[in-house]
């Protein structure tokens, strides 16, 4: 009997709880998913008050014409206060819906963000913080502001943001396409004590395109890489999968498309207080494009297209190498992590004072092994 | 054939210290590691569950000199009626500590995750109280919910955890074994806690008809908890990366919302697994929140121990009240569990175990009474 | 009958200790007595004849119309008292005792024949359909075995149906259903215990059982339970299961029920015991578990492979019939976030315009569901199927168009519905149904958490629950590795050596036979060669 009257005091209380309860019931058509959030220093005009720091830019879908006809079918919207969470929940006084944010694909840093250290940590510690973002969202950057992209009227896609997002997962078939999530963003903040490759996006009329990246040291854009350097970017850290190489063997251009793309570093020798570090990049592919009329199938001309190949992977390589150390003197390229993590005792040596040790004392070698597998469907 | 009330067999018993040990602290624990030991937060727990094997074995070797008998009824035997009390009901307070902390704990990341404007007290109290049905059924039915539970809880999480690998990076692990000994074994008081509920097989011990046959699956068990805990730790450290690990409160939600299950139902898994861990804060209630009231029972002198259960509720639900902010219940648990834990899991079978042998008590002065 | 009738005389016999009505040697006070016993009972016959040169002989025949069989009456009893007797004079014509054991001993070519002294014997006797002969100048009178009234024969048992496997249900006579059963198991230590429940209805309970297999601790509480029922009447075998059922409030049956006499013999072969009631094609089987109810007899029957994946179906439907609603209120209400966005937004953009929240939408489709299943049971075939047509397609599809309920809740609703029609027990589904309802009502107060809780408070339930002292949830809850065998996967059944550990006793069922084959095969090859 006593089990029965401890199954009433449940029941009894669960009967006072559906009095009293569902606090936390919000229908999902009383939300408004906001797909996509694009971050921007509040410009002096918009000031409302004169602590306004920032400009918040969202989209959302209307629902109910995702189903109906072509265009799109999104609305963007802005607001501008003095910190994330506070502009965020100032769409409340604004709008019949409560926004959910748990959908968020893409988060957009404008250039002058980007610029401003205590603005950015602030943005992303609040974002961090917060629990409804996930951390699976795709960062960039913008260059201008980031609300611009919520102007693009995208051709084919009726939303902004999956049609972004899509772009960015086609990195495993190019690349010249970063792929960089909210996560790994702080991840590398972290490690490169506030260094950063982020993709960046630049809004068109009707498009986007992810081209190139921007780079972050010490929580501060200091420049850009172009798509090329982008693609090396990804060559050099090991994120590279698939993607194109063109290179031009007797005046005729020829592109190498590769599916695999493993770079390996290892550490030959340290002499004279340098260290030598050796990239080993192994690419396996197949040629897409070479001249009509010619044959291509020859294992000589296969082996010589193959070297040439290996050249523009080393020349281009070291050219980035040389940018990350002479112009903008932060280690993002790997070694740091290499040397972190399999030369702990030999890091720790230099840990203190790396980015200077990176510039004048690392000695780094690339050298690339192409394996041209097939040539396609004609000879 | 209708069996016998109030036994438990080795398999359950096994399966009662895996579902004690892992609850709320899993979460948190790969970011303890980290703090600790940094890439090699992993060894911490490896040490310390060879430590733990040993503790088992000595929690075995007091409760198979007094077959059957419970921490509880043997201790008045090995110091004495009134010491042995006492003992005993510094149990039962530890274990309702250990209770109000776990719920609170609990509902504090079901608030951050699941359910952010339900009242704290709703959350706690409604989860206390279907422990609380369970309890009430007595040792069998608190051992068939956790066998019951424990496929249940374990499958599902498996399998939804290795859909992680992907983006896992465990070259995140190196450099290994670079911490010096020292480091390491001044940790290991940091990460006591983690196995915190492994005492409570001194009194499980007892509800088995031969204690003999818990060698087997104590050590398993044990051995269990490690794996588990050293692959939480491992699959955190990959997918975080050291550094990163430690800024965070849950390192294994946030694990786990990294996950995405592309072009199936489910999209993100930190509710649904979220939910799943409610079995296993669920199971770690109610195995203490027996303990605890058969302590009292023990020390009140009576057999039954259901009525004691409610008014402990009470209790449970005006300590988990108790502190203000999450700040403070981890201020809490970082004060009152290493040494608690410690004690409980070492000092006391130890101590017991030595009293024992020097006044020569055991089966035979046992049967001679 | 007549182990039958002298059983039931002993039970008779001992509450009639005290006023036990010996019958009159007088024909005549035994009739009046019996007509004032049987009063206003107009359906009762009272046949009087005369035997003997003299016509000195007194006999009455007494029995129901309707009940007994008349062509046995006349042939048994009429004809060779009255036409036999008349060729072959009697030797001892003398009425008396000589005259009773000449006609108990060798007059009556009869197969089930008993002698009473008790007129409340031979009323009872009268009153279960057997005819009573009565002889003048003796108290004793011959109770013969005539039991034939109309009785439907043995068919397909419609609640049961199965691809393959016998065809032979139960009917409401209880002795062509222990013929059926004990058909299966030609073993003398196949026991059937008949007892008489209801204090007016005397019904016939037979308990049946594999002496050596079957615990005596479980027999011995099937009876004690069965001997605690004190009611005046059985009429189905409902009545026995709920009077001895474990715990009357759990949604759970405790007590399995089939039509099927191979169902039977087979839980008999586990070690379990039946409980046979009279006028009742459903017997009913003790103790059960979980696990038992999603066992269907086919399963044994068709290849093991089949049978796993039958029941792994079986398991996600009762899983999903039990938590689909309420999940798909807790994930749209509560935690958006767990389901990709496309999906979201199809849902949201679905639900635009709906008056009601998620809650009470799946309440009204469920409700109205749970109406029509109701509806289309009581009326004939031919309307029922009508019922769901209109139900299911002109009241779906209008609710959509109307903008009540959206067109995703339907499919919810009607997933949920199939698949409490694939769980194989009829009161367990309906358990389920219920379980549904006050899920749904926690996802709608604390979403996830909710459903967690309620589904955690299910199984503290079943955990706690017990089937005539087996766990209700055994083999779940007590590690038995060969009783897995017989779960979620069936394995072969060469693999399936023990009987279930918690119910059998003599647990060794088969030899392992499949190496003998390869053997076999084995040496045929070499032969061969």
């Amino acid at each position: 009997m006593k089990a029965i009257n401890c199954l009433r005091a449940v029941a009894a209380m669960l009967c006072v709880m559906l009095l009293a309860g569902c606090w936390d019931k919000i229908e999902i058509e009383d939300r408004l998913f906001v797909l996509s959030i694009g971050i921007d220093s509040a410009e002096e005009a918009e000031h409302q008050i004169s602590e306004d720091k920032y400009t918040l830019s969202f989209v959302s879908p209307v629902v109910d014409q995702i189903k109906e006809g072509p265009g799109p079918a999104f609305r963007t919207y802005k607001t501008v206060n003095r910190s994330v969470i506070m502009s965020l929940s100032q769409l409340l006084e604004r709008f019949s819906k409560k926004q959910f944010f748990g959908h968020t694909r893409n988060i957009f840093f404008g250039e002058d963000i980007m610029k401003d250290e205590k603005l950015l940590k602030e943005i992303l510690d609040g974002i961090s913080r917060y629990h409804e973002f996930h951390n699976s969202m795709y960062a960039y950057i913008v260059p201008g502001r980031a609300e611009e992209v919520f102007k693009v009227k995208p051709m084919y896609d009726k939303l902004l943001a999956p049609y972004i997002a899509g772009i960015i997962e086609n990195s495993d078939y190019t690349s010249k396409v970063i792929k960089l999530t909210f996560s790994d963003m702080i991840i590398m903040l972290e490690n490169q004590k506030g260094g950063l490759v982020i993709p960046k996006l630049v809004p068109e009329k009707e498009e986007v395109k992810i081209n190139g990246a921007g780079v972050l040291k010490d929580y501060k854009l200091i420049g850009y890489l172009d798509d090329q350097e982008a693609a090396v970017y990804n060559w050099l850290t090991n994120k590279a999968k698939g993607g194109t190489i063109e290179v031009v063997y007797n005046d005729i251009s020829t592109v190498f498309r590769h599916y695999t793309f493993i770079r390996k570093i290892e550490m030959p020798k340290m002499e004279g207080g340098k260290i030598y570090l050796n990239y080993n990049i192994e690419a396996e592919g197949s040629i897409e494009e070479y001249m009509m009329g010619k044959e291509i199938l020859d294992n000589v001309l296969l082996n010589k297209i193959s070297r040439e190949v290996e050249k523009k992977i080393e020349d281009e390589s070291e050219k980035l190498i040389k940018k990350f150390r002479q112009e903008f003197k932060v280690d993002l390229i790997g070694a740091k992590d290499y040397l972190s993590k399999y030369q702990p005792k030999l890091y720790k040596t230099i840990e203190n004072d790396y980015e200077k040790f990176f510039t004048d004392n690392i000695v780094i070698k690339v050298t690339a092994k192409v394996n041209i597998r097939r040539v396609g469907l004609i000879k | 054939m209708i069996r016998n009330n109030d036994t438990i067999s080795p398999y359950q018993l096994a399966i009662i210290i895996i579902m004690t040990v892992i609850s709320v602290e899993a979460f948190s624990l790969a970011g303890d590691a980290a703090s600790a030991l940094g890439t090699d937060g992993w060894i911490a727990i490896v040490i310390l569950g060879i430590i733990n094997i040993f503790a088992v074995l000595f929690m075995i070797k007091l409760n198979s000199i007094f077959p059957g008998k419970t921490i509880a009824e043997y201790s008045q035997i090995i110091i004495g009626t009134i010491p042995g009390k006492i003992l005993t009901s510094f149990f039962a307070v530890y274990l309702i500590i250990v209770i109000a902390y776990v719920t609170r704990a609990f509902t504090e990341v079901i608030k951050m995750f699941l359910l952010f404007r339900t009242p704290t007290e709703v959350i706690m109290l409604s989860l206390i109280l279907v422990c609380t049905y369970i309890v009430r059924g007595g040792i069998e039915c608190v051992a068939r919910i956790n066998e019951l539970l424990f496929p249940i809880l374990f499958i599902p999480f498996l399998i939804i955890i290795l859909f992680g690998l992907p983006i896992m990076d465990f070259s995140n692990l190196r450099p290994v074994l670079q911490t010096p000994a020292g480091k390491v074994l001044t940790s290991i008081p940091r990460m006591i806690f983690s196995f915190g509920g492994i005492e409570l097989a001194l009194y499980y011990i007892g509800f088995m008809k031969e204690p003999k046959r818990a060698y087997k699956p104590l050590i398993l068990s044990v051995l269990f908890l490690i794996f588990f805990f050293t692959m939480i730790i491992v699959f955190c450290i990959a997918a975080f990366g050291a550094k990163t690990i430690t800024k965070i409160i849950w390192p294994l939600v946030s694990y786990i919302r990294l996950i995405s299950l592309p072009g199936v139902f489910i999209d993100r898994l930190d509710g649904v697994i979220l939910s799943l861990w409610v079995l296993t804060v669920f199971t770690t209630i109610v195995s203490t929140l027996f303990i605890a009231s058969y302590s009292i029972s023990k020390v009140a002198g009576t057999n039954e121990n259901k009525q004691f259960v409610l008014p402990l509720v009470i209790i449970i639900y005006y300590l988990a009240l108790q502190p203000v902010s999450i700040a403070e219940l981890y201020e809490w648990g970082s004060i009152i569990f290493p040494y608690a834990v410690a004690a409980f899991i070492y000092a006391v079978p130890v101590v017991l175990l030595l009293i024992a042998k020097l006044r020569k008590l055991g089966v035979k002065q046992n049967e001679s009474n | 009958m007549g182990f039958f009738s002298k059983k039931k005389s002993g039970n008779v016999k001992k509450e009639k200790e005290m006023g036990k009505l010996i019958n009159s040697r007088n024909l005549d006070e035994n009739t009046r007595r019996l007509k004032e016993r049987l009063k206003d009972c107009d359906d009762i016959v009272y046949k009087e004849f005369r035997v003997g040169e003299k016509q000195n002989l007194r006999f009455l025949l007494v029995y129901i119309d309707g009940m007994s069989s008349r062509d046995l009456l006349n042939v048994s009893v009429l004809n060779s008292l009255m036409v036999h007797a008349r060729e072959v004079p009697p030797e001892a014509t003398e009425p008396g005792d000589e005259l009773f054991k000449l006609v108990r001993y060798g007059g009556l070519p009869a197969s089930e024949l008993a002698d009473k002294d008790n007129l409340e014997d031979a009323v009872l006797a009268i009153l279960i359909g057997d005819a009573v002969l009565f002889i003048d100048s003796t108290e004793k009178c011959i109770i013969i075995g005539a039991k034939g009234w109309p009785m439907r024969g043995v068919s397909e048992p419609n609640t049961e149906a199965l691809i393959r496997g016998p065809r032979d249900g139960f009917t409401e006579t209880f002795r062509i259903n222990t013929a059926l059963v004990r058909r299966r198991i030609r073993d003398s230590r196949l026991k059937l215990k008949q007892l008489s429940v209801g204090k007016r209805s005397f019904t016939d309970v037979g308990i049946m059982y594999i002496e050596d297999i079957a615990e005596p601790e479980l027999l011995e509480e099937v009876f004690r339970r069965i001997n605690t029922i004190d009611i005046d009447a059985i009429i189905e075998s409902g009545y026995i299961e709920q009077l001895i059922e474990d715990n009357y409030l759990s949604p759970f049956p405790q007590i399995s029920v089939t039509e099927r006499p191979d169902e039977v013999a087979a839980s008999l072969y586990e070690g379990r015991v039946a409980i046979l009631v009279d006028n009742s094609p459903f017997a009913l089987i003790v103790p059960t578990t979980l696990n038992s109810l999603f066992q269907s007899p086919e399963d044994y029957y068709d290849r093991w492979y089949v049978a796993s994946i039958l029941r792994f179906i079986r398991y996600m439907a009762s899983i999903l019939s039990l938590v689909l609603p309420a999940s798909y209120i807790a994930v749209t209400s509560f935690h958006p976030g767990i389901l990709p966005a496309k999906l979201v937004i199809s849902m949201a953009a679905a639900r635009q315009g709906i008056p009601f929240p998620v809650l009470i939408e799946a309440f009204i489709m469920e409700v109205t569901f749970e109406l029509l299943r109701e509806a289309g049971l009581r009326l004939p075939v031919p309307i029922g199927s009508a019922i769901g047509i209109v139900g299911g397609i002109v009241i779906g599809t209008a609710a959509v168009d109307a903008g009540i309920v959206s067109p995703i809740m339907v499919i919810i609703v009607a997933i949920t519905a199939i698949s409490s029609f694939s769980i194989p027990n009829y009161s367990l589904s309906v358990g389920f149904r219920m379980l549904r309802f006050s899920l749904m009502f926690l996802a709608g107060i604390l979403g996830l958490y909710g459903i967690m809780l309620g589904v955690l408070l299910i199984a503290s339930h079943l955990v706690k629950l017990k089937s005539f002292g087996i766990p209700y949830m055994s083999p779940y809850v007590s590690f038995v590795g060969s009783d897995y065998k017989d779960t979620v996967v069936r394995v072969p059944i060469f693999l399936m050596g023990k009987r279930p550990a918690q119910i059998a006793r003599n647990r060794i069922r088969l030899k392992n036979n499949r190496n003998l084959i390869n053997r076999l095969e084995q040496e045929g090859s070499d032969d061969k060669e």
